[in-house]
C-alpha cells in the first residue's frame, strides 16, 4: 500500500472512531482552606495571571499562530526544540549536515540559511549579529525550561524588524513567578546523555528562576554511500574504508544556562549557550570530522508598569555577544582550513501599551541597534589562503512602530500596523592573504538603505461565537547581513538589496462542538529579491558570493482539526498543501528547490489515569528537489541542472510514555520513539554539499530516549 | 521479512489505539491559579448572596448545589475544593451538566464560555429563579448572568455584577459585595 494512502487511512479511521463523552478530572495541587480564609479584597489583590491579560485565545489573535504548552511537551515527550517544532503544522525539517544542521521550511518555502523565521527567547531576539541567522544550536534550551512557545506564522517585520519573513517562535521559559523545579537526565540512542535543570524561588520581592542544560549526543554511523551514487568518487577527497561513514564525524554537544529575575516592576533575563556540532562541509569529513563551536550570551534589563490604567510602559536595554569559529577537516591528517567571527550587538527598546477603553487600543515603540566588533577571517591552509573582513563604522539600526486594534463594532477588530525601519550604511574591508604577492584589501559599502516601509493589515470579523474569520496581510523584509555582504565586496560583486515578502491570508475558524475546532487558511505569498548563495570551487580557492534571485510566488490551503471529546484523549490532525512558481527567466518550468507540495500531522495522545498518558504524533513530507544550477555543466554537454536527486516523500510516526508523580514525590518516567519504523528517509542535497553528495543528506534514524526526572 | 512483520503488528496497534477511547473517570491535572481563585469565589458570592427562602426549598434541601454548564473549565478543582466545605450550613454538591434540560434545582450555576451560542436560552429557561448564575466570559454579565469575571490589567481577578438581574431573581446581594464589583445596570 503506498504511504499516502496508509496515512489517509489512518487519518480516516482517527475521525471516525472519536466519542464525546465528558469526564470530571481531579487535581491535588490545591490548598483550599488558604483560599477560603482569604477575604475579598485579598483574593481580588492576588495576580492570577502572569501576563497581565487574560491569555488571548488563538481564535481571537490577529495573526497565524499555533500555540505549544508545557503540557503539550510533556505529553508528547519531546526531547528537544527540533522535535516540538518539527510537528508544526507548515513546518519542515533539513538537515543538510553543514554549517546550518537543521532548518526549518514554512509553508513550501526553504532558503537553506536559516534567517526566514526569527526566534525569540522571553522576547528577546536570537540573532547572532554576524550572519543575522537564528539557528537552534545557538539557544539549546531544555525542553523542561519551556513554559510555552507561540508560533506566529506569517510575516511580522512590524514587531520585530528585519528577518522575520515568515514568521517569529517566541519562546517562553520558566517564569519567575511560577514555581517550578524540575531535575532530569536522559540517555538513549547514538550515546545521547542530556541533563536539565530548572529552579525557581522566590526572596522577600526578588523573584528568581534559573535553567542549565547540557547535551552531548554522537550522532549517526551510516555509510557515506547513502549519500552519494558513485562512492568510489570519494577518493579524490581522501575518503577510504577507514573514513566512509559518519561514526563520530557528526557529534553534537551543548551547554545552556539562564537567570530570569524579576524584582517589583523591574525584570532581567540572562542567557548564555555554547554548542559545537560536527559537520561535513564542501567536501567529506577525512579524520575527527568538521567542527563547528558557537557561543552566544544575552543579556536583558528592562522596566515594565502599568502607568495609569489605561497606559502601560515597557523599556529595555540589551547586550548581546556572539562569537564561532568552524575548523575544516579536509583531505589530510592536519587541520585543513578555520573560520572564526564575533559580533557583539548593543539594543535598547521603548514600548506603550495605550488602552483608553475596551473598543480600541495602541502600541508605539522605537528601537535602536548598533553591531560593534564585528570581524570574520579565515584560512585555507592548504590553499595558502588567508583572509579578514570586518566593518570600518559600527552598523547601526534605528526604527519606528505602531500598532493599532479598533473595535468599531462587538464582532469586528481591525489591526493596523505599520513598522519604519533604517539602516545607516556601513564601510566593509576586505584584507586578503597580507604578506604575499596576492595581498589585497578591499573596500565597499552596502547598499544605501532608504526607509523601510513595512505596513500590516488584519481584519477579524466574528460571524457568530463558532465561527470565526481572519483576513491578514503583511509585508517583511530581510536586509543582507553583514557575512552577505562581505562576500559581495570581496568578489566585487553589486551590493545586494534586501529581500521582501508580502502575505495574504485568509482564515477561518470553526467550532462545530465545544470539542472539535477545525482551522482552515489559505495564502498566498509573494517573495522578492530573494537573496541566493552560490559556492563555486575554483583552481586554487574557492569563491562564494550572494546575488538577488528574482521572484518566487506560492499559494496553498492548511487545514487543521483539533479534537478534545474528553479529558483523557485528545487529538489533532493537519494537512497544508501548496505550489510555488519561480517567476526568473528560464524557471517557468522548473519546481522550485526544497519546497513539498503536501505536508501532513497527525497527533494523538491518551492519559490512562492522573499520572500515565500514551502519545502518538506522525508527519508526512512530500517529495522534494534540490536547487536548480544554472551554470552547472552536464556530461550531455547541456548547461544547467539540479546538484542532486529528487528525494522521496516518507513519513515518520512517534511513540511516547510518561509516567508521572512517582511515589507520590513527583519522580517521573518517560520513554520516547522517534521514526518508530526507522524509515530510510533523505534530505535533498544543499548547496554546501554539492560538490560530492547528490542523492542527498540521511534522515535520522529510530532514536529510543529514556529520561527519569523529578519535579518539586 | 520480521521487520515487515513487527511493522504490522504497529500498524495494528496504532489503529487501534486510534479506533478504541476508553471512558474511564480519570484525573487530570487541570490546576490553574486562576481557575482556583475563581472557585474559592464560588464559595464568597455564595456568602454575600440572601436566596428567598419562600419561593425555593433551600431549607429543605440537603445539599448546596454548585453546577457547571458546558465545558468544565475548573478540571477537578471545585469538587476537591468543595468536598468538605459548606456553605449556608450545608455540605456542597458540585454537579457536572451540558444540556438545559439537565438543569436541575440548584443554587449557583457556572456558564462556561462554550455555552455562548445557547446563553439566551439557558436564561430563558432560568428567568426568575432563584439560581446565582456566575461566568467568566466577556459580555455575559450585559447579556444577563448575574456575576461575571474579568481579569485586570493587573492580572487580578474582578467581577462585575448584573444587579437588576439579580433582584429579578429573587436574590438579595449584600452592600459589600457591590462596594467591590463593577456594577451593570
Amino acid at each position: 500500500m503506498k504511504k499516502s494512502t496508509q496515512i489517509i487511512l489512518i487519518i480516516m479511521l482517527y475521525i471516525a472512531s472519536t466519542s464525546f463523552i465528558l469526564n470530571a478530572a481531579e487535581s491535588d495541587d490545591l490548598n483550599p482552606d488558604d483560599i477560603f480564609r482569604m477575604s475579598l479584597h485579598e483574593m481580588m489583590s492576588v495576580k492570577v495571571v502572569t501576563s497581565g491579560k487574560k491569555e488571548t485565545p488563538v481564535s481571537k489573535i490577529p495573526a497565524s499562530v499555533v500555540i505549544i504548552t508545557r503540557e503539550d511537551i510533556e505529553r508528547y515527550g519531546y526531547q528537544s526544540l527540533e522535535a516540538i517544532l518539527e510537528n508544526v503544522p507548515g513546518l519542515y525539517a533539513i538537515d543538510d549536515i553543514s554549517g546550518y544542521r537543521t532548518t526549518f521550511g514554512v509553508r513550501g518555502f526553504w532558503t537553506g540559511y536559516p534567517r526566514n523565521i526569527i526566534f525569540l527567547v522571553n522576547g528577546v531576539n536570537q540573532t547572532d549579529g554576524l550572519f543575522n541567522y537564528h539557528l537552534l544550536s545557538t539557544f539549546n534550551i531544555p525542553v523542561e525550561a519551556i513554559d510555552r512557545i507561540e508560533v506566529i506564522r506569517g510575516p511580522m517585520s512590524v514587531m520585530y524588524g528585519t528577518d522575520a519573513f515568515f514568521g517569529a517562535i517566541n519562546i517562553i521559559t520558566n517564569d519567575p513567578k511560577n514555581d517550578n523545579n524540575i531535575l532530569s537526565v536522559s540517555m538513549g540512542s547514538q550515546h545521547t546523555i542530556r541533563f536539565a535543570t530548572c529552579v525557581s524561588g522566590k526572596e522577600g520581592d526578588i523573584h528568581f528562576a534559573m535553567n542549565a542544560g547540557y547535551y552531548n549526543c554522537e550522532g549517526p554511523n551510516e555509510p557515506l554511500s547513502r549519500m552519494v551514487s558513485n562512492p568510489k568518487s570519494l577518493g579524490a577527497y581522501g575518503i577510504t574504508s577507514h573514513n566512509s561513514s559518519t561514526q563520530k564525524r557528526l557529534e553534537n554537544n551543548a551547554k545552556y544556562a539562564s537567570c530570569a529575575i524579576d524584582y517589583n516592576n523591574f525584570y532581567t533575563h540572562l542567557s548564555y549557550n555554547q554548542s559545537i556540532n560536527e559537520i561535513y562541509l564542501l567536501v567529506p569529513s577525512f579524520s575527527k570530522g568538521s567542527s563547528y563551536l558557537r557561543r552566544m550570551t544575552k543579556g536583558v534589563i528592562g522596566y515594565k508598569n502599568q502607568i495609569t490604567d489605561f497606559l502601560t510602559i515597557d523599556a529595555h536595554i540589551g547586550y548581546h555577544s556572539f562569537s564561532m569559529q568552524m575548523d575544516l577537516d579536509h583531505f589530510s591528517n592536519s587541520v585543513s582550513g578555520y573560520s572564526m567571527g564575533q559580533a557583539e550587538i548593543y539594543e535598547t527598546e521603548f514600548v506603550s501599551y495605550f488602552k483608553p477603553g475596551n473598543t480600541f487600543e495602541i502600541n508605539t515603540g522605537c528601537h535602536f541597534q548598533q553591531n560593534v566588533n564585528t570581524v570574520f577571517s579565515g584560512e585555507l591552509y592548504d590553499f595558502g589562503k588567508y583572509s579578514k573582513d570586518y566593518p570600518i563604522d559600527n552598523i547601526k539600526t534605528g526604527a519606528f512602530y505602531t500598532q493599532a486594534y479598533f473595535r468599531p463594532f462587538n464582532n469586528l477588530l481591525l489591526v493596523s500596523g505599520l513598522r519604519l525601519e533604517k539602516m545607516k550604511q556601513y564601510t566593509l574591508q576586505h584584507i586578503a592573504n597580507p604578506g604575499r604577492k596576492d595581498y589585497r584589501v578591499i573596500t565597499g559599502d552596502n547598499d544605501p538603505d532608504n526607509i523601510e516601509i513595512i505596513p500590516r493589515f488584519a481584519a477579524i470579523y466574528q460571524l457568530t461565537d463558532n465561527h470565526i474569520f481572519k483576513l491578514l496581510y503583511g509585508k517583511a523584509i530581510a536586509r543582507p547581513s553583514f557575512f552577505q555582504n562581505q562576500d559581495q565586496v570581496q568578489q566585487q560583486h553589486p551590493p545586494l538589496k534586501s529581500e521582501t515578502i508580502q502575505t495574504f491570508e485568509l482564515n477561518y475558524i470553526s467550532m462545530f462542538e465545544p470539542y472539535c475546532t477545525i482551522n482552515t487558511s489559505y495564502f498566498y505569498n509573494i517573495l522578492n529579491n530573494l537573496i541566493t548563495r552560490k559556492v563555486s570551487p575554483e583552481p586554487g580557492d574557492f569563491a562564494a558570493f550572494y546575488t538577488n534571485g528574482g521572484k518566487i510566488t506560492t499559494h496553498g490551503i492548511e487545514m487543521t482539526v483539533q479534537m478534545y471529546p474528553t479529558r483523557q484523549f485528545q487529538s489533532e490532525m493537519s494537512l497544508v498543501w501548496q505550489k510555488s512558481k519561480d517567476h526568473r527567466n528560464g524557471f517557468e518550468n522548473i519546481d522550485i528547490a526544497y519546497s513539498p507540495h503536501l505536508l501532513a500531522y497527525l497527533k494523538a495522545s491518551y492519559l490512562y489515569n492522573r499520572d500515565i498518558s500514551f502519545s502518538l504524533t506522525g508527519k508526512y513530507v512530500d517529495d522534494m528537489k534540490p536547487h536548480w544550477d544554472i551554470i552547472r555543466q552536464n556530461p550531455d554537454g547541456s548547461i544547467g541542472g539540479r546538484i542532486g536527486h529528487k528525494v522521496d516523500a516518507y513519513y515518520t510516526i512517534d511513540l511516547n510514555c510518561r509516567i508521572s508523580n512517582i511515589l507520590n514525590k513527583g519522580y517521573y518516567i518517560n520513554l520516547n520513539a522517534t521514526n518508530l519504523f526507522d524509515e530510510d528517509y533523505l534530505y535533498p542535497t544543499y548547496v554546501n554539499n554539492s560538490n560530492w553528495e547528490d542523492k542527498g543528506t540521511i534522515g535520522h534514524e529510530r532514536l529510543i530516549m529514556l529520561t527519569v526526572g523529578r519535579q518539586f | 521479512m520480521q521487520n515487515q512483520n513487527i511493522r504490522k503488528v504497529f500498524v495494528v496497534l496504532i489503529h487501534t489505539f486510534l479506533v478504541f477511547t476508553i471512558s474511564i473517570e480519570t484525573s487530570v491535572d487541570a490546576s490553574s491559579k486562576e481557575y482556583i481563585y475563581k472557585a474559592g469565589f464560588l464559595e464568597k458570592f455564595s456568602r454575600f448572596t440572601q436566596w428567598d427562602i419562600q419561593s425555593h426549598d433551600l431549607d429543605q434541601s440537603k445539599n448546596f448545589v454548585i453546577a457547571v454548564i458546558g465545558h468544565n473549565p475548573f478540571g477537578g478543582i471545585l469538587k476537591k475544593m468543595y468536598q468538605k466545605q459548606t456553605i449556608k450550613n450545608k455540605p456542597v454538591k458540585v454537579i457536572y451538566i451540558s444540556q438545559i434540560s439537565e438543569i436541575e434545582t440548584c443554587h449557583l450555576l457556572f456558564i462556561s464560555e462554550s455555552c455562548a451560542p445557547k446563553l439566551a436560552k439557558i436564561l430563558s429557561s432560568l428567568k426568575n429563579k432563584p439560581i446565582l448564575t456566575v461566568s467568566d466570559s466577556e459580555g455575559f454579565a450585559q447579556k444577563g448572568v448575574h456575576i461575571n469575571f474579568f481579569l485586570t490589567q493587573r492580572g487580578t481577578l474582578h467581577f462585575e455584577i448584573n444587579i437588576k438581574r439579580i433582584k429579578a431573581a429573587g436574590l438579595r446581594v449584600n452592600p459589600l459585595l457591590l462596594e467591590v464589583a463593577r456594577v451593570i445596570q
